[in-house]
């Protein structure tokens, strides 16, 4: 096959600049024409399904577009999919219980598109200036969208989460300044030749490794992660915990497999085991649904980070993580909009007889909270499996005995929320009122479809993970 | 000459920011901040870094003292001067007054000393903008993105609720 490099990045390209366009389309042009008010929703869903219609397999090469910035390669592909997958999934929800105020649907969708756009630069840039860039892309409208409904707990979640937000891209633009007085280029290939090892060098890659740690939340850069989850429209918090996070996740590879060993990776070791240990114990006392998926969003961000430890074999386990913990995230955060009230989102006492009430819904949780919780044979169990099993082949034996403990505990507030949709039975007055939420379901139970395909048939999607690992 | 306007201006910039620590008025602090930045740029001026001026006084001059104004009239709770009573904040401050201090005149002594590389060569105008229009075209671009990002994020946040 002859390969035609003009062809691959046009075709690679295709669907972000699609993306960008649909953006566009949904602020500017209702305000011209009257009849396409209120159906920007559909305009997004339709763009996004049409950029993942034309998704190809990648040839197996990497391009590097605008001078180094972009690369493309099987691997972007991989995550570009991903991305896009998880904002059609977004769009989905959004559009079956519209968050967003009468009226500013337009900033809404175009907000979300521009996260997204930032998420697919992050996940594609040759250098950190320009993950720079594409952090703050992503991060500023995913600040606004928390506060979308402008009431009182979306703006304190926005707020809380911009200012924390802020001071995390404060830390990383610290650090990228250090390393650029210090090293000739901010690439990843040539930062990972010019050996760091001299004190300064630590101090920037630590501060840009902290920035990204924000954003993946791990403990001790976590603080901002439940109150925003539960403020935030319970559809932008599925964004959160499934794109938001992976974006932060990529770019921590990224800066952490520069190093072989050294100072970098015995913090990073402390910060896993912390994260592990803190999200599981704040997690058994929550009351809130939103606030439990929150900290099991934070937990999760530390298995992954112990399947950094594993090396290739490690990042292809993250690689097929995170769609598996998207896909059970998405879900979750899909029943809580179903069944929720007010903005706070449903305490987990609400689900009680959801199992006879509703048990097609029940059952999906119950598929959801198990596939968190890593049983077999849903995808989470394979997802953690691989994650460890890395880690000790690269023999860090003792990380993973915490973690497995840790996630051992998880297993006890998982299961609480299917104990209570079983056992126990539904409050008298819960007159459960019929919502028009088809498409929520039909999200729902495409991703408890999801969990459930990946864990059984985990083959394809593990070595889809493997190809696109090899091209990092 | 030059030395004599950078010892002038580096005087007016030193007394401004001194004046504009102890005034209680907001509006007139940020007057007085201003005229410590643009001594600032004086400064740059006179060591012949024109683009740094330029930027000196577009960006912090202008932009981020339109934005103190701003946010000054915005926000009734500025005008309250509430002067810190804990003593431990106090001493706190004073400390990192302290050693910011001292490491800035020990960077000043070890800059007498510093050898300068030789191929040191002004940064002009041309330059930025051929590295700006040229290698760094699409990170260019895509800040054009983030700006309009955060102003439509902005106007959706600070919009008022229609059926309010």
């Amino acid at each position: 096959m002859t390969f035609d490099p003009v062809a691959y990045a046009s075709a690679a390209l295709a669907g972000p600049l699609l993306l960008v366009l649909a953006a566009f389309c949904c602020l500017l042009l209702p305000l011209f024409f009257k009849g396409l008010r209120g159906v920007q929703g559909m305009i997004s869903l339709g763009a996004v399904l049409v950029a993942l219609a034309f998704f190809r397999h990648a040839p197996p090469a990497q391009l590097a577009l605008f001078s180094g910035a972009l690369q493309v390669s099987p691997l972007s592909a991989y995550l570009w999919a991903f991305a896009m997958g998880v904002l059609a999934l977004f769009i989905a929800l959004s559009l079956a219980r519209p968050p967003a105020p009468e009226g500013s649907e337009g900033e809404y969708y175009f907000l979300a598109f521009m996260a997204v756009i930032g998420l697919l630069v992050m996940m594609a840039a040759g250098d950190l200036f320009t993950a720079f860039i594409a952090l703050e892309l992503l991060s500023l409208p995913v600040y606004a969208l928390a506060g979308i409904r402008r009431s009182k707990p979306g703006i304190e979640a926005a707020y809380k989460y911009f200012m924390l937000g802020a001071f995390g891209s404060g830390m990383t633009v610290m650090g990228i300044a250090v390393l650029n007085a210090l090293y000739p280029s901010l690439d990843f290939v040539s930062l990972k030749a010019a050996a760091p090892a001299d004190p300064l060098a630590l101090a920037g890659f630590l501060l840009v490794m902290s920035g990204f740690a924000f954003k993946t939340a791990l403990v001790p850069f976590h603080m901002w992660v439940p109150d925003a989850y539960e403020g935030a429209p319970t559809q932008v918090s599925a964004f959160m915990g499934a794109a938001v996070k992976a974006g932060g996740v990529v770019l921590l590879w990224r800066v952490f497999s520069l190093f072989d060993g050294g100072p970098v990776r015995e913090i990073f070791w402390w910060l896993t085991v912390i994260t592990a240990v803190f999200a599981n114990l704040a997690a058994l006392g929550q009351s809130g649904l939103k606030r439990l998926l929150a900290y099991s969003s934070v937990a999760h961000a530390g298995y992954i980070a112990v399947a950094f430890f594993g090396g290739t074999r490690g990042w292809e386990a993250v690689l097929y993580y995170l769609p598996v913990y998207a896909m059970a995230t998405i879900g979750a955060f899909g029943v809580t909009l179903i069944l929720e009230k007010d903005e706070k989102g449903p305490k987990i006492e609400d689900l009680a007889g959801l199992g006879r009430t509703r048990p097609w819904l029940a059952a999906a949780m119950a598929a959801f909270m198990f596939s968190l919780a890593g049983v077999p044979p849903l995808a989470g169990f394979f997802a953690k499996f691989y994650a460890f099993s890395g880690a000790v082949a690269g023999g860090y034996t003792s990380l993973v005995v915490i973690a497995v403990i840790m996630s051992a505990v998880s297993v006890f507030y998982y299961l609480r929320v299917t104990v209570i949709m079983y056992m126990k039975p539904a409050p008298a007055e819960a007159a459960a009122e019929p919502r028009p939420t088809g498409l929520a379901e039909a999200v729902v139970f495409l991703m408890a479809a999801g969990v459930l395909a990946a864990g059984l048939l985990s083959r394809p999607l593990l070595a889809l993970a493997a190809e696109a690992a090899r091209w990092f | 000459m030059i030395a004599a306007a950078v010892y002038a201006l580096g005087a007016l910039a030193a007394l401004a920011t001194l004046l504009m620590l102890f005034q209680r008025n907001p509006v007139k602090a940020a007057m007085l901040m201003l005229t410590a930045l643009l001594a600032t740029a004086g400064i740059y001026l006179a060591l012949s870094a024109q683009l740094l001026a330029a930027l000196q006084i577009i960006l912090y001059a202008g932009a981020i003292m339109t934005l103190f104004i701003v946010a000054l009239t915005v926000l009734p709770q500025a005008w309250r001067d509430h002067p810190a009573r804990a003593p431990f904040i106090k001493v706190l401050g004073l400390a990192a007054a302290a050693v910011i201090l001292t490491e800035l005149v020990q960077a000043a002594a070890a800059l007498k000393t510093a050898v300068r590389p030789t191929g040191f060569s002004e940064t002009g105008a041309l330059a930025l903008a051929q590295q700006l229009f040229g290698r760094f075209a699409f990170q260019f671009e895509l800040l054009s993105l983030v700006i309009l990002a955060s102003i439509v994020g902005a106007v959706a946040l600070a919009a008022k609720r229609r059926d309010a």
